[in-house]
C-alpha cells in the first residue's frame, strides 16, 4: 500500500492545493491574463475557475469511489494495465517538462534579479538540490512546512497588495470589456492552462489523505481553490488598478507593482519581499511536482519506497531544465500559450476518460468491458 | 565543456552514494527501474555536456502541438 | 549547610570489580547469611576489604551480656547520634515488650521482628550477602545478631544535601523560589505536594552497577497521551547497566534523533515549572544525585516560553513571547544577514544606514564575513571562559574584556563598530531565550548560515533557512511532532503558544490536546 503510511489530514492535503496553485501563479499570472484580456482578465480567472471547480468535483468523486487505491490503482482497475499504460505515457513525459519548466522560470528570475553572474546550471542545480532534499522528507513533512511558509507568503502578498492602495486608480478598470469577448476567453485559456488543468495532478496526491478525514475533504479542497480564485482575482484588479495599460507589458506584475511602493521614503524597495515569497512559493510547487513524479513511477512500476526515486528524477529534471531552452523566449511562448493545451491533454483527459469509464462499470454493474468510451488520448480538447 | 563533465559526474556520484544504503536494502525490481531512470539521465548528460543539438523534450512537445495550437489562438484571435 | 557529601567509593578489590560487565560475577555467588556471628564477620571483612570507613562494631546483649551481635555501617554516611538512636530504639522495645536488655534472649528477637512486631519500625530483614551489601552501600544500619541467620537493616542514611533555596539558572521576579536539590525523595516529595493527587505516578528503577542510582519518572495519568507514554517506557527499558550520572545522560536513549542540533527535551530545577509540565501531560525523568528534572516530549514552542509568562498579564506576556520570537531569528539569522546584505546586496539597506556601514567599514582589511567569523568566535570564546572564570575575577575580567578588546579591535580595524553591535546583539539576543539547549542550537545553526550568506548571498540564506525549517518540521520528539501545534494545526493548542490567552480560557478547559481528544470523545 502506500509508503510507510504516511497521511496527512483533510486541512493539510487542502492547503498543498492552495500552495499548489497558487504558489507561482500569484506572480506570474496576474500579468500574463491582463496581456491577453486586458480590463476583462478577471472575468477570465472566474471562467477557468470554473472549469477547474468541475475538474476538482471529478477528482474527489473518483477517490472516494477507491479510497484506499492509489491513483494508479484505481485506473489499472477502472481500465485495465494496458489503457493505464498508455495514458500514463503523456502524463510522465508532460510532467518532466513541467518540472523543469518551473525551475527554467525561476532561474529567470534569479539571474534577472539577484544572482546576475552565476551560471545558469549552478542555481538551478542548487534549486533542485533543495526541492530533492524537501521531497525526500515525504508528504507529511512537506505539509507542515508548507502550511507554515504558505501563511508566509500570503500575509507578504497581501501586505504589499495593502500597501499599494494609495497608488490605485479606480478607473483603470473601466471598461471592463474594451475589445469584445474574445480577448477575455484568450485569458481564461490561458489561465486554465495554468494553474486550473495542473490540479488534475492531484488525483496522485490524494490517497495520502487520513482516511477517517475524507467527509471534510470536499468542503476543504473546495474552499482551497475558491481562496486560490480569490487571490488571483483581487492580485489582477489591484494590478489593473495600480498599472493600467501598462500591465499587460511588464513581465512579474506583483513585482512591479511592489516597486512601486514607497512609503515615507522608510518602507522602500519591498520588491525584495515578494521576491523572497515568489521563490518560496515556487519552490513549493516544484517540491510537490517532484513529490508527484515519485508517487506515479512507484506506483506504476510497484516499488515500495518512493523516495528511492527522488534523487534520479531530480537528476533529469536538472538535466531537463539546462538544456532544453536556449533562449526565453520560446520558453514562454510555449509556458503560456502552447501549455493549456499540453497539459489539458496529459492531465485532464486521462481524469476525464478514466471518470467516463467508471460512470459506466457502474452503471453497468462492472462487467463491461473498459474500451467503450476510451477514445484516442490524443483528441482536441 | 570539461567543468561540465566533472560537474555531472561529482553529481551522479554524490547521488549513487547517498542511495546506496536504499538501492542495496531494496529488490532486484527496485534497483532495474533505478537503472532506468539512468537512461535518460545518461542521454541528458552527453546533451548537456557536450552542447550538442539533440532532440529534447521541448521539441517534441512542440512538433506535437504547435499545429492545433496555432488553431485555437486563431480562432480567439490573439495577438501573441 | 551548602555542602553535600558525595557518597565515598569503597576500593573493592574482591573478584567482582575484575569483570564489571557480567551479571554473574561474584556477588551473586555470595552465600547467605549463616548463623553463625564468626563466618558473617569474616565474610564482610572480606568483600568491604580497604574500605576503611566502614565500621563493624560489636555489642552483647541478653543475660549477663551472653549473647553476641554486632553492626555494620558506613560511618560517613550515617550521623553519629543515628547508630546510637538505632541500638536504643531497639533495646528500648527490648525493654518494653519483650523484657529487659539483659534479660532478652536471641529466640526471642527472632520471633519479634519475623513476625513483625508493632514497634520493629522500619527495619527490613535480610538474608543473603549481596542484599546486606546493597544496604550497606546505599547506607543503611545492618545488624547481625548470633545465632540467627538473618540480618536487620535500619534505613540511617543522611548525607549531607543542599537547603531548598533559590534557584540558580532560572529566576524569577515573581513566583515561588524554591528549587529542587539532589535528593530524589525529598524532590518527589515536593513534587507530591504540588500536585495532590493520586493519579499522579511515579516509577522508580535503579541502573548502573557501580553507581545504582535510582531513576524515577512520573507522570500525571489521564493527561498524559499513553502512545507518548509506551513509547517512552520502552525507551526506557534498555537502561539498567548503564552508569547514570546525571539525568542528561538519558537524553540519548529518549530522544528521537541525537545528531540534530536543536533539543527534544527540556531540562528545569523549579517545582512548578515541573508540575506545569505534568498538567500538560509531559512525563518526567529524575535522577537522584541531581537536582535538574528532564522534560520529554519537548516542544518547539516550550523552549521559548518561561514560567515567568504564567505570572505576569496577559498582555506583557503575550508581547514578551512575540519579542522571544524575534530574539529567535535575531540570534539565528542577524550575522548571516548582514554579511549578505553588505557583501552581495546592498542596494537593499536604505541609503542613510548603508551610508553610515560604509563609512564604519573604511579600512577594514577583512571581507565582511571573515570580520563577522572572527567577532563570532571571539564572543563564542568569551562566552566559554566566562562560565569558568571564578567569582572574584569574573567581574573585573567581564569588563576588561569586552569593554577594552573590543575598543581595541575597533580602533585597530580589525572590526567595524557595526560588526561588533551586531555580534554583541546577536549574543543578548541569544541569551534572551529561556532554555539553555535552545540557545545552543541557535549557536551551531548560525554558523552554517552565516557560510552560506558569504557565499551565496540572500539566496543562501533562503536555502539554509528552508533547510532548517525542513529539518524542524521532520523533527519528532517521543513520536510527536516538533512544531505542533502550528503543523499539524490545533488551533486550540495555539491558544497558548504564540500569544498568551488569559487565564481563564487557558485553565478552564483540559490543558493538554489528550485531555482534550479524551473528553471529546466521552461528550460524543
Amino acid at each position: 500500500m502506500k509508503s510507510k503510511q504516511e497521511s496527512v489530514s483533510s486541512f493539510q492535503m487542502a492547503s498543498l492545493l492552495l500552495t499548489f496553485t497558487t504558489g507561482s501563479s500569484v506572480i506570474f499570472i496576474p500579468g500574463q491574463i491582463t496581456n491577453a484580456a486586458k480590463n476583462g482578465a478577471w472575468i477570465s480567472i472566474l471562467i477557468s475557475y470554473l472549469l477547474g471547480v468541475m475538474i476538482l468535483a471529478i477528482l474527489i468523486y473518483l477517490y472516494k469511489r477507491a479510497p484506499e487505491l492509489s491513483w494508479v490503482g484505481f485506473m489499472r482497475k477502472t481500465a485495465g494495465p494496458w489503457v493505464t499504460s498508455l495514458l500514463l505515457i503523456p502524463l510522465t513525459f508532460v510532467i518532466f517538462w513541467q518540472l523543469a519548466a518551473i525551475v527554467i522560470e525561476i532561474g529567470g528570475f534569479f539571474k534577472s534579479t539577484m544572482m546576475k553572474d552565476t551560471p545558469n546550471s549552478i542555481i538551478q542545480g542548487l534549486f533542485f538540490l533543495t526541492v530533492a532534499l524537501t521531497a525526500r522528507a515525504g508528504i507529511e513533512v512537506m505539509a507542515r512546512m508548507f502550511l507554515l511558509l504558505l501563511i508566509f507568503m500570503y500575509i507578504f502578498v497581501m501586505a504589499v497588495l495593502l500597501l499599494a492602495s494609495p497608488l490605485f486608480h479606480g478607473e483603470y478598470l473601466l471598461p471592463v470589456i474594451p475589445d469584445g469577448f474574445k480577448p477575455i476567453l484568450y485569458g481564461a485559456y490561458i489561465s486554465y492552462g495554468f494553474p486550473y488543468a495542473e490540479i488534475a495532478l492531484f488525483s496522485l496526491l490524494l490517497p495520502f489523505t487520513r482516511r477517517k478525514e475524507s467527509g471534510r475533504l470536499t468542503k476543504y479542497l473546495h474552499l482551497a481553490l475558491f481562496i486560490n480564485c480569490l487571490t488571483l482575482v483581487f492580485s489582477i484588479l489591484c494590478t489593473i488598478m495600480v498599472l493600467g495599460p501598462m500591465s499587460g507589458h511588464l513581465n512579474y506584475s506583483l513585482f512591479q507593482l511592489a516597486r512601486l511602493i514607497s512609503i515615507q521614503d522608510i518602507l522602500e524597495r519591498v520588491e525584495s519581499v515578494i521576491g523572497f515569497s515568489l521563490i518560496i512559493g515556487v519552490y513549493m510547487k516544484a517540491a510537490i511536482v517532484l513529490f508527484m513524479i515519485t508517487t506515479l513511477l512507484s506506483d506504476w512500476f510497484n516499488i515500495k519506497d518512493s523516495r528511492l526515486l527522488t534523487y534520479p528524477v531530480a537528476l533529469i529534471g536538472l538535466l531537463l531544465s539546462v538544456s532544453m531552452y536556449p533562449d526565453e523566449i520560446t520558453f514562454f511562448v510555449d509556458g503560456y500559450t502552447m501549455w493549456t493545451l499540453i497539459d489539458h491533454t496529459a492531465y485532464v483527459m486521462p481524469l476525464l476518460i478514466i471518470f467516463v469509464v467508471a460512470l459506466f462499470r457502474r452503471k453497468k454493474g462492472g462487467t463491461s468491458s473498459p474500451t467503450a468510451a476510451s477514445s484516442s488520448q490524443n483528441g482536441k480538447p | 565543456m570539461i567543468t561540465r563533465f566533472t560537474m555531472l559526474l561529482v553529481t551522479i556520484v554524490l547521488m549513487f552514494l547517498s542511495d546506496k544504503s536504499d538501492l542495496s536494502k531494496s529488490g532486484r525490481h527496485a534497483r532495474i527501474i533505478y537503472a532506468m531512470l539512468m537512461l535518460p539521465v545518461l542521454y541528458l548528460g552527453i546533451v548537456f555536456v557536450t552542447e550538442l543539438r539533440w532532440p529534447n523534450l521541448d521539441e517534441l512537445l512542440r512538433y506535437l502541438f504547435s499545429g492545433p495550437v496555432k488553431v485555437i489562438l486563431a480562432s480567439l484571435n490573439a495577438t501573441q | 549547610m551548602e555542602k553535600e557529601e558525595t557518597n565515598s567509593r569503597c576500593n573493592d578489590t574482591s573478584d567482582s570489580s575484575e569483570s564489571p560487565q557480567l551479571s554473574n560475577d561474584t556477588t551473586n555467588d555470595l552465600p547467605p547469611l549463616s548463623s553463625h556471628l564468626v563466618e558473617n564477620r569474616q565474610q564482610i571483612e572480606h568483600i568491604f576489604i580497604d574500605c576503611s570507613d566502614l565500621i563493624l562494631l560489636p555489642w552483647r546483649y541478653g543475660p549477663d551480656l551472653s549473647e553476641q551481635a554486632f553492626s555494620v555501617y558506613f560511618d560517613t554516611m550515617i550521623q553519629q547520634h543515628h547508630t546510637n538512636y538505632v541500638k536504643e530504639t531497639l533495646q528500648d522495645l527490648v525493654n518494653h515488650r519483650v523484657g529487659t536488655g539483659e534479660s532478652v534472649t536471641p529466640e526471642q528477637i527472632i520471633r519479634f521482628f519475623q513476625n513483625h512486631g508493632v514497634s520493629s519500625g522500619t527495619a527490613e530483614l535480610l538474608k543473603d550477602f549481596d542484599e546486606v551489601t546493597r544496604h550497606i552501600t546505599e547506607g543503611c544500619l545492618v545488624i547481625f545478631f548470633d545465632k540467627w541467620n538473618q540480618a536487620l537493616s535500619y534505613k540511617a542514611a543522611e548525607v549531607e544535601k543542599r537547603q531548598v533555596s533559590e534557584p540558580i539558572n532560572e529566576p524569577v521576579v515573581q513566583g515561588p523560589h524554591i528549587t529542587l536539590i539532589e535528593d530524589i525523595n525529598t524532590n518527589i516529595g515536593i513534587l507530591r505536594h504540588l500536585l495532590q493527587s493520586p493519579k499522579l505516578k511515579f516509577i522508580s528503577f535503579n541502573a548502573g552497577r557501580e553507581s545504582n542510582r535510582t531513576v524515577s519518572y512520573g507522570y500525571l495519568e489521564g493527561a498524559v497521551n499513553p502512545e507518548v507514554l509506551t513509547n517512552f517506557q520502552s525507551r526506557i527499558k534498555s537502561i539498567k547497566e548503564e552508569e547514570i550520572l546525571e539525568v542528561s545522560y538519558l537524553e540519548d536513549w529518549i530522544g528521537d534523533s541525537v545528531y540534530s542540533p536543536f533539543p527534544q527535551v527540556r531540562y528545569t530545577e523549579r517545582p512548578d515549572n515541573t508540575a506545569a509540565a505534568l498538567l500538560d501531560g509531559k512525563i518526567i525523568v529524575m535522577v537522584d544525585g541531581s537536582p535538574t528534572v528532564l522534560i520529554c516530549p519537548g516542544n518547539f514552542y516550550e523552549f521559548l516560553m518561561s514560567s515567568e509568562d504564567y505570572y505576569q498579564r496577559t498582555i506583557f506576556s503575550s508581547l514578551i513571547r512575540l519579542l522571544r520570537i524575534g530574539a529567535f531569528f535575531i540570534a539565528l539569522m542577524l550575522p548571516s544577514t548582514y554579511v549578505a546584505l553588505s557583501t552581495f546586496h546592498s542596494e537593499l539597506i536604505p541609503t542613510v544606514l548603508l551610508l553610515a556601514i560604509l563609512d564604519t567599514r573604511e579600512g577594514i582589511p577583512f571581507p565582511a564575513f571573515m570580520e563577522a567569523l572572527i567577532m563570532e568566535i571571539f564572543f563564542e570564546l568569551l562566552r566559554e571562559a566566562g562560565i569558568r572564570l571564578p567569582r572574584p575575577i569574573g567581574s573585573a575580567v567581564s569588563i576588561v574584556g569586552a569593554l577594552v578588546i573590543g575598543q581595541a579591535a575597533i580602533q585597530a580595524k580589525i572590526a567595524s563598530p557595526v560588526m561588533v553591535i551586531v555580534v554583541a546583539l546577536t549574543g543578548i539576543a541569544s541569551f534572551a531565550l529561556p532554555q539553555y539547549s535552545m540557545a545552543i542550537a541557535l549557536r551551531i545553526m548560525r554558523f552554517p548560515l552565516m557560510v552560506m550568506g558569504a557565499t551565496l548571498g540572500g539566496v543562501g540564506i533562503m536555502i539554509g533557512f528552508l533547510l532548517a525549517l525542513l529539518h524542524l518540521c521532520k523533527l519528532r520528539s517521543l513520536g510527536q511532532p516538533y512544531m505542533a501545534p502550528t503543523t499539524p494545526l490545533d488551533i486550540w493548542q495555539l491558544r497558548d503558544v504564540l500569544v498568551m490567552v488569559p487565564r481563564k480560557f487557558l485553565l478552564r478547559r483540559p490543558r493538554n490536546r489528550h485531555m482534550h481528544r479524551v473528553i471529546r470523545k466521552q461528550a460524543k
